[in-house]
């Protein structure tokens, strides 16, 4: 009697570790997987110009394509940063500039996908963007930080810009090895644009 | 059979099953860990991280000891009570700075004052003690406070960053303290179209520094005292160099107090944006605010309105000091309309902000003055639309006929007119400027209206190019939004041959833009030149030293503005004449300086005057050296804070014991109310539960074979 419910509970046991480890799967697999299949959508966007949604239900697109050679890290960036796109790719916050452009431009990814990288970024590494119309701007990493979003005004950010600046935010939750999601710390990566170049 | 058939396949199945479940398990959990520690591939040596130090308790500061802390500053309350006599008004600004903290802290605040305002007094004030201010040239007085700081002694230091912006440093504020900083200044009364008014501005509106002036911005924030800096990465990338020192709040409590003695039976008293409790009080009517507090998030204005026919034609202030005598008279332009009925055509060049600091209430605003001032164009007349943010956009290649069809573009293009990015003012003024179509008939008069918040730090490089570029141009100033940059739209205005108007409130659209429109027909009296009199002698103003008159030089006046004119005199100097044009005919008028009422004052506004005259002659390529020398040599005679010269105040003996460091902290200026960019735009969630996830099944995996085991073993036990 004693064994089969100790059974019972192995087997419930099992269904629930089965379970969550598919859906810790699901949540990598699909980041791991929709860099490969944004790719498509990523070079039709650059053919056409226009903004390329990657499969027909999907409520988001291609904007850029970020690149840090010095840390292998080669990704397209979807727009708006919700957790619809943020699942699949780092997202564009849509009310910040466009990356690439003038002004700021915030680029946010889960710390535990495409951003896991970020806390190995290093002051004067550089990243490449790459933006829809296939214009190459290089940004070199000025600061990093952490920051407390309930306080942290992006707005304040934007309104102190200098005209001509660009500025590339990327940001992440902090810590990065916290267990638990939901907690209010963000680790920031602040970069200036040094140079454009067109292909 | 049957059923134990039913019962083995089932068995099989079930077997099936979680054999299956546990093979997924684990291979997917080695897919996850693959996938995790592929993210880490590139992972060394995990460096130190940088930790930033805390700015306004936004950024979270690590301290040495590893634990994470806010930093609050200090709070501030501001009582304002003001004096208001003839055409001038004294006013008293206290800001009291409690610190809430544990920490010694200083405090600083960047606050506006009106943009005429001449700073001569400050007071310290600790517990019972009062400490007066002295004027300092701004070097050394930066140089004393940095000392007295050092030293652990309370002090404050007032200095102008820009001709309406000024800081208030305060070293030493002890913990649960509270230290009272009393400034007071004295500013000069609007008197446009029979109403006097007056301007307190609570709010510095973010400025925008144009690329090109960057490098000026660096030097201007050099310029700031240097040990101010805290240190943030805010600060550190590029971005302080434009941002003013200004931080952004919701605001803090404001009380304002007036003692309004006009001299002349009054009609009423408005204060258009907020609410006032008036008291009469035998010649004196006190205001106070209706509530008490009001947030600081938008400027206080209040006018009033001498009764029908009693509106001053003409006045005339004098002070009479150990040194010197002083005048300071007003008059209004001739009256009687130069209307030969025929209205002149025009090409009237409408050039709208619209920046990122125009968002919400200002553009909208904006865009009501706009359409309502395209109506007012006759067919006769040209016109065009030239919009400015980031870059420049003109509706019409050229200005064109005020007709139907053109009308109606143009109100569509207005329509669809939305507020954001930079504030490129100078491509905007180029293209209203530079070409000049060489058809405009010489009859044809050539107005640009430009509705602006004015939130520019390049201000000097325009009045360059305004001045340089005007020709026949006249260039009128439409302030927009509830705290715009007076000084540059005033002066924007003066180099510009125009007028200013301000519209503080979409009600005001339709009143202001009227008065405006009626005033910018044509200015009344042109060409005009002042000449001081000794009997009937002219006397050459170059010939005495002691005679020295401002304005230097008078620009067109326009229907209900008045010629203000502030002069230090000799003793036998007895007359002022002034000529100029109406329309085409030579007009003058000469006036006794006998009477007159004496009134305290006079003199600070003839220092402000110069200031401000030896200020402008730098747009004209004055020497740097020998302006700066004058400024400050009158400065110092005034007791003045000017550009070159700082009011420090210091305590003797030192309170802050030399093992408590001092916390520095900028308190924030809040944003002015109806401004987009104090809505909060956070950054986004970016943790996903699949650690989580993967942790749970794992531990629920390993458990579940534990228990396999366990009820196996029990099994065999058993059998």
């Amino acid at each position: 009697m004693q064994s089969t419910a100790l059974k019972a509970s192995a087997v419930c046991l099992l269904g629930i570790a089965t379970w969550q480890i598919s859906d810790a799967a699901i949540i990598k697999g699909k980041a791991w997987l929709a860099q490969y299949l944004l790719q498509d959508a990523w070079q039709k966007t650059l053919k056409t110009q226009q903004t390329i949604k990657p499969w027909p239900w999907a409520d988001h697109w291609p904007v850029a394509r970020l690149q840090i050679p010095a840390h292998e890290q080669d990704l397209i960036v979807l727009a708006g940063a919700a957790g619809n796109s943020l699942a699949f790719a780092p997202g564009h916050m849509t009310q910040t500039a466009l990356p690439g452009s003038k002004g700021l431009s915030v680029i946010s990814a889960h710390r535990d996908t495409h951003f896991t990288f970020l806390r190995h970024l290093n002051q004067s590494d550089e990243i490449i963007v790459t933006d829809m119309h296939g214009k190459k701007v290089i940004y070199q990493i000025d600061e990093t930080g952490i920051v407390d979003s309930r306080h942290f005004n992006v707005n304040d950010v934007t309104q102190s810009l200098v005209d001509n600046d660009s500025l590339l935010m990327l940001s992440t939750c902090y810590p990065f090895d916290e267990i638990v999601p939901g907690g209010s710390l963000r680790y920031i990566v602040m970069a200036t644009q040094r140079k454009t170049v067109y292909l | 059979m049957k059923q134990h058939l039913y019962a083995r396949s089932f068995l099989f199945i079930f077997g099936y099953a979680i054999v299956s479940a546990l093979a997924i398990s684990i291979v997917l959990s080695v897919f996850v860990m693959w996938l995790s520690s592929n993210a880490h591939a590139s992972e060394t040596e995990l460096p130190q991280m940088r930790i930033n130090d805390a700015k306004q308790g936004t950024l979270l500061f690590k301290r040495q000891d590893n634990r994470r802390q806010y930093v609050s500053a200090p709070t501030l309350k501001t009582d304002v009570s003001m004096k208001i006599t003839g055409m001038l008004a004294r006013v008293t600004v206290e800001q009291h700075f409690t610190n809430p903290t544990q920490l010694w802290q200083e405090g600083i605040y960047v606050f506006p004052l009106p943009d005429d305002s001449a700073v001569d007094r400050l007071r310290m004030k600790i517990g019972e003690r009062i400490i007066e201010g002295q004027i300092k040239e701004k070097q050394q007085a930066r140089k004393i406070y940095i000392q007295a700081k050092k030293q652990g002694k309370k002090a404050a230091l007032i200095e102008q960053q820009r001709p309406n912006i000024f800081t208030n440093a305060v070293a030493n504020i002890g913990p649960g303290e509270t230290v009272s900083i009393t400034i007071d200044y004295q500013q000069r009364l609007e008197y446009v179209k029979d109403t006097f008014s007056l301007r307190f501005p609570t709010v510095v509106n973010p400025r925008y520094t144009p690329a090109a002036t960057r490098q000026l911005a660096e030097v201007l924030s050099n310029d700031s005292p240097s040990t101010f800096t805290t240190g943030g990465w805010l600060q550190k990338t590029a971005i302080t160099a434009s941002r003013e020192h200004v931080t952004l709040d919701a605001g803090h409590p404001v009380s304002i107090n007036i003692e309004l003695e006009a001299g002349l039976p009054l009609q009423h008293i408005n204060s258009p944006y907020h609410k006032i409790d008036v008291m009469r009080h035998n010649r004196q009517h006190i205001i106070t605010l209706n509530n008490k507090h009001m947030p600081a998030d938008r400027d206080f204005v209040l006018s009033w309105q001498p009764v029908l026919n009693r509106a001053p034609q003409a006045a005339l202030f004098t002070e009479r000091t150990d040194q010197a005598n002083y005048t300071m008279l007003m008059f209004m332009p001739p009256q009687q309309q130069a209307s030969n009925a025929v209205r002149l055509s025009r090409e009237v060049v409408f050039i709208i902000d619209t920046s990122g600091s125009m968002g919400g209430a200002s553009i909208r605003q904006a865009q009501k003055a706009l359409h309502w001032a395209t109506t007012q164009l006759s067919p006769k007349d040209s016109f065009n639309i030239i919009q400015f943010n980031s870059s420049t956009h003109k509706l019409f290649k050229n200005s064109v006929a005020a007709n139907q069809q053109n009308l109606s573009i143009a109100k569509r293009y207005i329509d669809n007119l939305r507020a954001g990015g930079g504030t490129e003012m100078m491509s905007a003024l180029r293209a209203a400027l530079a070409n000049q179509s060489h058809e405009t008939a010489s009859r044809q008069v050539r107005q640009v209206v430009f509705l602006t918040d004015g939130s520019v730090s390049n201000e000097h490089q325009l009045f360059n190019y305004i001045q340089a570029h005007l020709r026949n141009t006249r260039l009128f100033t439409v302030g927009i939004g509830s705290a715009p940059n007076s000084f540059f739209m005033k002066k924007a205005a003066k180099f510009g041959r125009g007028t200013h108007t301000h519209i503080g409130d979409l009600n005001e659209v339709e009143t202001n833009m009227r008065a405006l429109f009626s005033s910018i027909e044509k200015p009344m009296l042109t060409n005009i030149k002042t000449q001081w009199l000794a009997g009937t002698t002219a006397i050459e103003q170059s010939d005495h030293d002691a005679l020295q008159s401002y304005p230097a030089r008078i620009s067109d006046l326009y229907a209900g503005r008045p010629l203000v004119v502030v002069a230090r005199l000799p003793d036998h100097i007895d007359g002022l004449r002034v000529t100029g044009m109406v329309g085409e005919h030579p007009w003058q008028r000469t006036f006794t300086l006998t009477g007159g009422a004496a009134h305290n004052g006079v003199a600070k506004r003839w220092a402000r005057e110069k200031i401000a005259s030896l200020m402008d002659s730098l747009q004209d390529g004055a020497d740097n050296t020998k302006v700066r020398g004058q400024v400050t040599k009158t400065a110092l005679t005034h007791h003045l804070v000017s550009k070159y010269t700082s009011l420090v105040a210091v305590d003797v003996t030192p309170t802050r014991p030399i093992e408590s460091t001092l916390q520095t902290q900028r308190i924030k200026t809040p944003l002015p109310k109806g401004s987009d960019a104090k809505t909060f735009l956070g950054l986004p969630k970016t943790a996903t539960p699949a650690e989580l996830n993967l942790l749970l099944g794992l531990m629920a995996l390993l458990l579940s074979l534990g228990l396999w085991f366990m009820s196996n073993r029990t099994t065999r036990r058993l059998y």
